[in-house]
């Protein structure tokens, strides 16, 4: 029978952050240009010494994070003591496991969690000699060149939600029946889940409306069957030949200089600061999606095989 | 060759005699997957200038698409349109003409293989100009290479055909739940039919004289939705034109535009022709009477929601 724990920040003393020096959250990342790192105790981890994980998470929190763009990047460590102490003072410089783990994680909206995985550095705490359940054990988070103002936050304190490890100590059994033939069931009423749903991390998947899901099969895609690059001369019309028999959606991009822009583009004689000037449209026939610029070029398209009809 | 892969049909539809066309999902065809999606602004200096760089550090130029919001109101000098203001709107692709909010020339979005930009250039000096952007983990060059911003091992990936799924290219998937599939509402997507008379110029009457039309569509989903629109006329058959766009006269003056922009309530599509007489030479443009059908598709975006 598989095991399954939960650990739960529960005391200001088990969260550390190195902004403000202090305990009671936790910051991971670049705040305004400062590297941030943090720490996390859990205590009462009430696993014996010698035990193998197959599956250790510390879920974070997001409780509000910067306005930066890109990834989240960071280092996550052990602390690789057999009790580690409450955080009274910071706790990052600790001696810490060998197993650590860089990771780059594109964050979700406030209010959602996402998921750093600590298996290996759990299994060199949990094989310590001086390991006994019901111990402390503690992580770090190190900042690993975030971008500008790009960092996550969580703390203790106003909060209804907090941060917790999520751990699993055996693998779940294969309860996978034999095949069986059932008559088809009756179609399905309306309200009921029906399909494939894929939720982001921290979402649940049966909660959460269908906009915030990452994908859904209870509404079609666009679908691309053409798609590349093609070279376009100068008021010459590029055909591009599809097989459709009708007119699908299509998407096209163009390059000027070393950019890439979105058609139609019409400058109307503005100035174009980047892109050389290059003006372009595109259109689409039952046989060809065809694109007509300004300028000797390139260009990168999509024609789907979702038909533009009612 | 027997069918491979995976295939999804929505609600009720036999997943083994559906036409492709008509499925949710097949790993044979790619889908386009939004990997970030948000408000930005740029403001601009005293001449006008401003620019909002994003990095993504992809690595590649990825596909994208922009929304510019503000408040829509009839900008043609033919009055009895509509004289209402409607705000929050949003606007799709600029550089353009629009006949609801002042022309945008200015506003160039692009990107490059590690940043996503909108540049205002000669624009309105010393104002917040608000856009909504999304980025797709699709490319918009050719590109084979190593994706640079770090690797995600984690969720459900679908390779295209003759790819290897744990090479971890992103854009190399049909799909993978890195990004959120772009998927499209059939039952409100649709088209609608739009027609203007016969137009020209009399230096008896009126030498510069103007139509218009609009129509709406009006979704009922109490938010703005990306959509896509496409525009076919009667006087060119056969062939779909993505809206917005613009005609020139043979003195390069705008004599046509042909927008659309959507809110809380409606998608509006619309029409202005201009028929300009020139005193020399003795030329001028004239339309014929004609009929316009756009074809959109209103996907489950809400613009608004960043």
């Amino acid at each position: 029978m598989a095991n399954e724990y939960d650990f739960i920040i529960e005391d200001d003393d088990h969260m550390w952050e190195t902004f403000t020096s202090q305990d009671g959250a936790v910051y991971i990342g670049n705040k305004s240009g400062t590297g941030v790192n943090g720490a996390f105790l859990f205590k009462n981890v009430n696993i014996p010494q010698g035990t193998v994980v197959v599956s250790a998470d510390i879920r974070f929190y997001i409780g509000s994070q910067g306005g930066g763009s890109g990834s989240l990047k960071y280092a996550v460590y052990g602390i690789d003591e057999d009790n580690t102490a409450t955080f009274g003072s910071d706790p990052t410089g600790r001696t810490k496991t060998s197993a650590v783990d860089n990771r780059s994680t594109a964050l979700t909206p406030n209010g959602t969690y996402f998921g750093i995985e600590v298996i290996d550095q759990m299994n060199e705490i949990l094989a310590r000699g001086g390991w006994v359940s019901g111990n402390r054990m503690g992580f770090i988070l190190l900042n690993d060149s975030s971008p500008n103002d790009v960092y996550a936050f969580n703390a203790n304190v106003g909060y209804e939600t907090n941060s917790y490890l999520q751990v699993l100590t055996e693998a779940r059994p294969d309860f996978t029946p034999s095949p069986t033939t059932e008559a088809a069931p009756a179609s399905p009423t309306d309200g009921q889940d029906y399909g494939l749903k894929i939720a982001p991390d921290g979402v649940g998947v049966l909660s959460a409306p269908d906009g915030d899901l990452q994908f859904i099969t209870t509404r079609p895609t666009l679908k691309a069957q053409f798609f590349g690059l093609t070279s376009v001369t100068a008021s010459v019309l590029k055909q591009v030949a599809h097989t459709l028999g009708y007119q699908g959606a299509f998407l096209v991009y163009t390059k000027g200089n070393t950019y890439r822009f979105r058609l139609p583009r019409f400058l109307n004689g503005a100035t174009d600061p980047v892109g050389g000037g290059v003006q372009g449209d595109a259109r689409i026939s039952t046989s060809n999606l065809e694109i007509l610029q300004n300028a000797n070029g390139e260009a990168y398209y999509y024609i789907f095989i979702d038909e533009i009809t009612t | 060759m027997t069918d491979i892969g995976f295939k999804a049909s929505v609600r009720l539809q036999n997943v083994f005699n559906t036409e492709d066309v008509d499925l949710a999902f097949l790993t044979k065809y790619p889908t386009i997957k939004v990997l970030r999606k948000a408000a930005s602004t740029v403001v601009t200096d005293g001449s006008g200038n401003g620019t909002r760089t994003i990095p993504h550090n992809f690595g590649f130029s990825p596909s994208y698409q922009v929304f510019l919001k503000g408040t829509a109101s009839w900008q043609q000098s033919l009055s009895g349109v509509d004289a209402s203001s409607y705000s929050n709107a949003y606007f799709a692709n600029p550089p353009n003409a629009s006949n609801w909010f002042s022309n945008m020339y200015y506003i160039h979005p692009y990107t490059d293989d590690n940043n996503f930009y909108v540049q205002v250039a000669g624009g309105p000096a010393s104002t917040t100009i608000n856009f909504v952007y999304y980025l797709f983990l699709d490319l918009a060059e050719e590109y084979t290479g190593a994706v640079s911003n770090g690797e995600n091992s984690v969720g459900t990936k679908f390779s295209r055909a003759t790819k290897n799924v744990l090479e971890r290219k992103p854009y190399q998937y049909t799909y993978t739940s890195e990004g959120r599939s772009l998927r499209f509402n059939p039952t409100k997507s649709g088209d609608l039919s739009m027609s203007l008379p016969e137009l020209f110029g009399s230096l008896l009457t009126d030498p510069d004289p103007e139509e218009a039309v609009y129509g709406e569509v009006t979704h009922g989903l109490g938010y703005p939705p990306f959509y896509l629109a496409y525009f076919e006329k009667a006087s060119s058959p056969n062939y779909l034109y993505e809206t917005n766009r613009y005609s020139l006269d043979d003195f390069d003056n705008v004599v046509e535009i042909i927008d659309s922009w959507c809110d809380a309530t409606r998608i509006r599509f619309s029409w202005w022709r201009q028929a300009l007489k020139n005193p020399a030479p003795l030329t001028s443009t004239t339309w014929d009477e004609d009929t316009m059908t756009i074809k959109y598709l209103i996907f489950d975006e809400d613009l608004s929601d960043t």
